[in-house]
């Protein structure tokens, strides 16, 4: 039902941007190529992004775009990991697509197989109010625009206000200390928190790096070369995380990417890290199912405690991969145009529920965000994102321990007993070096 | 009538309590544990949503069952394409992989020549070869001779693993057979090749036809060649359709998944159940016919 | 058709026809055999062997996915050798491939032998337990899934309101216990291919050979260890050289249940070699990980290989 009534009031938007907006900026006139692009085809990769109307409006403007220009696209979807996986394999053969939904990573992992839009790149920022850092950091390589930014799911605490009530705590904690008590006190109560140590491959990463940097732990310096994961931060850091894993749903060493949504839908956690998608999930079955309404009228969403080094945060980032292979570069660079254009992207935001979030600065102020109270906190924290391998730059080192799942095997080693903190810390540190010396050589 | 146990071999026994020892409790056991995930996805695909979550009721029942799982399998995916593309590709390159694979595999198990033992080495090694390390250069290949995204990939590249499975499976059933039936038609005037096509093969139809349910498995089954040499949604086979549209990054849609693993199972099951029915009960006749 | 004879062949035919140099040439043991592998040896050539050098080059070199990459001889390998995690994930392969194929070859001969009895609902029961084998190993994976979730586990359900256990077991969880669960549902997918294919060799026995044991006082055991085992032996080897291959590169079960964790506690090598190859963009380095369980299996291969042969039927 909320979600009928974006819908209506998108209509609205797009009617007047279009009219006010559009003869101004180049990027909202599709027609230029118009000729060539006639007969050309285009087949693009996406994922299902978890709001199905952002799917859809991806395959309206392609369907727009094909009848405007004369080119014929193709939508093709594979979920999370498949899409990695067939990414993976466009870039290896060449073969199979023109464009993709990427994650972070892909940039720089790829960036020798990818064409540089920084024009165009440049021309969004001017549109928008600029880029973020988090997109900078995540589509740019050696200055260069390799991709072009979607969007970040911003990842927060949801909690369950009666549950911490009734444990005695009214607001979530502030601090890695409070968070700690409050895990012991709900613990007690049989209503114990939990985020995953298992490999999982985009909670595993949200969960477990701002804990990492709010202790002042770092993987790499500066430089992004030099391991620096040995240090009395990333101790702290594990040591925190062992004494409250004691007070955690049992099996978070196992949890993948559904196991924290799942538990948290059946009230057997109390709280939990992840994207807005409980609740979204949880909004959309609450005029049928009595106990997801109870869910939704009992939880909320909490930014990341402070740590000695401050509050940090992780979140999962799409991007456009314009593959070098394509051999209809025009037709990539019209379909980027017209997903930028001031006649599409808002209006993709707004029915995005704050799910993803392009990094436009010029966004806070625009009307692209949710009328639900309870999703308010995730305008704000779309400004925090830090990559992994931050510290340093975001690097192909970087990506492949998280692909590895080296820090979250570092903290579950520590915290299941396999190893001390100490040990723990010294077996990461070992990864660490070898996937860098394994890198240094290209 | 097929059990190789003489009737007198009871006689001094309890027939009855040896009978649920000896096959009714062990045949128990098997099914619980072969069978039983069905049961529980079959629970899964009919429970409503409001039911999966919820841990005040047991979860080995359905208290209001439902069939929007199957309806939505049927109207919001393309379950019944995504069917139809695994029927064909598994049918077709099942019987390339026979054709290739079946006389292979009685030249290795019968024939003298020089080289067959390293021949037969050669095409075992290449089963050997991980499909994780191969399908990079294969999507090349595919592209290479213009077969790169389309179905009929599947069709030309699912018979490189099928067809060494087969000539294997094949040589070891060809040896099983005494070779003295073929010996006495070559006396009677048979060709070598008249006496495989017409006394060995039919002798071996139970191993052609397991070969070929478990080639058709296999091909049904493929995971990574199906999703790497295939881009167009329309062109997806049943492991690679479910697991798209029906995962998102932190959501699985279990009911669907569900309804979807027992629809992609059942009726095969059933026509499977009607080959081995046949080389079952039909073969050992068939050999002493001769 | 069956007009003529090879002059080599110690017994002809009585019938006096011209022969072709054509069918002569079918008819010779030695080209008739190679006529019939060549189809096969080609399409392997060509399909097979081909990428398959191209991935043993990928092995020696410093290639990713976005990068050609230079020569860098054995560096991978060395690489691997000194990696904990690689070093963990070849004892889980080899565990992993222990176990389940233990399994498989027990209950599988077991079933085999059930299923050759005869009995009420015999052939509803073949077509249930075919079911593990036929569903699609991903989606049959994610009911396993479920059925071992931390939180949700069905099994545990049970465990515990029967009073056998007061919490259950953490599946999935414990690095020991994961791996035996990972290695389990690998089970639970071979066992009716071996089943069904040993059945297929015993339905093959002719009768009158029990009828002749039975008539020499031959029990049952006795007759299942000097009639049907050694008559069902190339096809037992046989199955079982196939489940060992199939274990040993299986990537689906481990990919669908862990992705190799917890704390690469299941981890097995083809599932390394993709995180590797494909996630991280190695392709060198994956491409080595998966050439390292060439050798194992050859050498296996090879020996059983020697043992079909001379099990063979006189």
């Amino acid at each position: 039902m909320t979600q009928d009534r974006s819908q209506a009031h998108v209509s609205r938007r797009k009617l007047l941007a279009g009219a006010a907006a559009a003869p101004a900026l180049s990027l909202a006139t599709p027609s230029i190529a118009q000729g060539t692009l006639k007969g050309t085809k285009l087949t693009i990769l996406a994922g299902q992004w978890y709001v199905p109307q952002t799917n859809t409006l991806l395959d309206q403007l392609a369907a727009d775009l094909a009848r405007d220009s004369g080119m014929e696209i193709r939508v093709e979807r594979f979920a999370g990991d498949e899409l990695m996986t067939k990414t993976a394999s466009v870039i290896g053969t060449g073969r199979g697509a023109d464009l993709a939904v990427g994650v972070e990573f892909d940039t720089y992992v790829y960036a020798a197989k990818l064409n540089d839009v920084t024009d165009l790149a440049d021309e969004v920022g001017k549109n928008y109010g600029g880029w973020m850092d988090a997109a900078k950091a995540a589509s740019m390589v050696g200055g260069r625009w390799k991709s072009l930014p979607i969007g970040q799911a911003p990842a927060a605490w949801n909690w369950r206000t009666d549950m911490f009530r009734a444990a005695g705590v009214d607001k979530f904690p502030d601090t890695f200390a409070g968070l700690l008590d409050a895990a012991k006190k709900l613990h007690a109560k049989g209503t114990p928190i939990g985020m995953t140590l298992g490999h999982a491959s985009g909670d595993g990463r949200s969960t477990n790096y701002p804990v990492l940097w709010a202790f002042g732990g770092k993987e790499f310096e500066a430089d992004g070369r030099t391991v620096a994961i040995n240090s009395p931060g990333t101790l702290a850091a594990v040591e925190w995380y062992k004494e409250i894993y004691q007070y955690f749903i049992p099996g978070t060493t196992a949890w993948l990417d559904p196991d924290n949504n799942q538990a948290f839908l059946a009230s057997k956690v109390s709280a939990t890290v992840n994207v807005n998608t409980i609740y979204l999930a949880s909004r959309a079955a609450a005029a049928t199912d009595a106990a997801r309404k109870n869910i939704v009228d009992n939880m909320d969403h909490a930014n990341w405690p402070s740590g000695p080094a401050g509050r940090f945060a992780n979140y999962n980032i799409n991007v456009w991969l314009p593959f070098a292979s394509s051999p209809n570069k025009a037709g990539q660079r019209e379909f980027l145009k017209a997903w930028y254009s001031r006649t599409f992207l808002p209006k993709w935001t707004k029915v995005g529920q704050s799910y993803f979030i392009p990094q436009l600065a010029g966004f806070d102020s625009e009307d692209v965000w949710p009328e639900d109270p309870k999703l308010k906190i995730f305008r704000d924290l779309n400004k925090i994102n830090r990559l992994p391998g931050y510290g340093g730059p975001p690097t192909p080192v970087a990506a492949e321990a998280v692909n590895k799942y080296i820090l979250v095997d570092m903290f579950a080693k520590a915290c299941t007993g396999q190893l001390t903190p100490r040990d723990a810390v010294a077996w990461a540190e070992k990864e660490y070096q070898q996937i860098a010396r394994r890198r240094s050589r290209t | 009538m097929s059990a190789p146990l003489a009737p007198g071999a009871y006689r001094s026994h309890n027939p009855r309590l040896e009978r649920a020892l000896f096959v009714w409790a062990p045949l128990a056991f098997f099914l619980i544990f072969l069978v039983g995930p069905f049961y529980w996805m079959l629970i899964t695909a009919l429970k409503p949503d409001s039911e999966l979550y919820d841990g005040s009721k047991s979860p080995l029942y359905v208290a209001a069952p439902t069939l929007d799982h199957f309806i939505y399998l049927f109207e919001k995916t393309d379950f019944v394409t995504w069917v139809a593309n695994t029927m064909m590709v598994a049918t077709l390159s099942t019987a390339i992989a026979l054709i290739m694979g079946v006389p292979a595999g009685y030249a290795l198990a019968r024939l003298r020549f020089r080289g067959s033992e390293f021949v037969g080495t050669a095409i075992f090694v290449t089963y050997l070869v991980p499909t994780t390390l191969l399908f990079i250069p294969m999507v090349e290949v595919m592209a290479s001779i213009g077969m790169d995204d389309t179905i009929w990939a599947l069709v030309i590249v699912y018979p490189t693993f099928l067809v060494p499975f087969v000539t294997w499976l094949m040589s070891g059933y060809f040896r099983t057979i005494p070779s003295d039936l073929e010996d006495c038609a070559r006396i009677d005037g048979l060709t070598r090749l008249g006496a495989m096509l017409r006394i060995a093969l039919p002798l071996a139809r139970p191993g052609i036809l397991s070969a070929g349910i478990f080639s058709f498995t296999l091909s049904w089954n493929e995971f990574i060649y199906a999703l790497t040499l295939v881009t167009a949604s329309a062109e997806r086979t049943i492991p690679v359709g479910v697991i798209v549209q029906l995962t998102r990054a932190d959501f699985y849609f279990w009911g669907p998944l569900m309804a979807g693993a027992l629809l992609g199972s059942v009726p095969v099951a059933l026509v499977y159940s009607f080959f081995v029915d046949q080389y079952a009960s039909g073969l050992t006749a068939g050999a002493v016919k001769g | 058709m069956g007009s003529s004879t090879t002059a080599g062949a110690p017994d002809r035919s009585t019938r006096t026809v011209r022969r072709s140099r054509l069918s002569d040439l079918v008819d010779s043991e030695r080209s008739l055999g190679y006529l019939l592998v060549a189809p096969v040896v080609l399409l392997l050539l060509v399909l097979v062997a081909y990428p398959f050098s191209v991935a043993i080059g990928y092995a020696l070199s410093d290639r990713t996915l976005a990068d050609p990459g230079v020569f860098v001889g054995l560096e991978n390998f060395v690489l691997l050798w000194e990696s904990s995690i690689y070093r963990q994930t070849l004892r889980n392969t080899f565990i992993f491939t222990a176990g389940s194929v233990a399994i498989r070859l027990v209950l599988g001969v077991g079933l085999a032998l059930l299923l050759n009895e005869s009995f009420r609902f015999r052939r509803a029961v073949r077509a249930a337990i075919l079911l593990p084998w036929i569903v699609p190993t991903v989606l049959g994976t994610m009911a396993w899934l479920w059925m071992f979730n931390p939180n949700f586990s069905v099994l545990n359900y049970i465990l515990v309101q029967s009073g056998l256990m007061e919490h259950g077991f953490n599946w999935l969880t414990d690095p020991d216990l994961a791996l035996f669960s990972v290695l389990l549902v690998n089970a639970w997918r071979g066992v009716p291919f071996m089943a069904i294919t040993v059945l297929a060799g015993l339905q093959a026995i002719p009768h009158d050979l029990y009828d002749a044991s039975a008539i020499d006082g031959a029990g049952k055991f006795q007759r299942f260890r000097y009639v049907t085992l050694p008559l069902v032996m190339p096809v037992l080897l046989t199955a079982l050289v196939l489940s060992i291959i199939w274990t040993f590169s299986d990537f689906g079960i481990v990919y669908g249940l862990t992705k190799g964790g917890p704390m690469n506690a299941t981890h097995v090598l083809a599932t390394l070699s993709y995180q590797t190859g494909l996630a991280s963009g190695n392709i060198g380095e994956g491409a080595a990980i998966s050439l390292t369980m060439l050798p194992v299996l050859l050498v296996l291969i090879i020996w059983q290989l020697r043992r079909i042969r001379r099990s063979t039927v006189a």
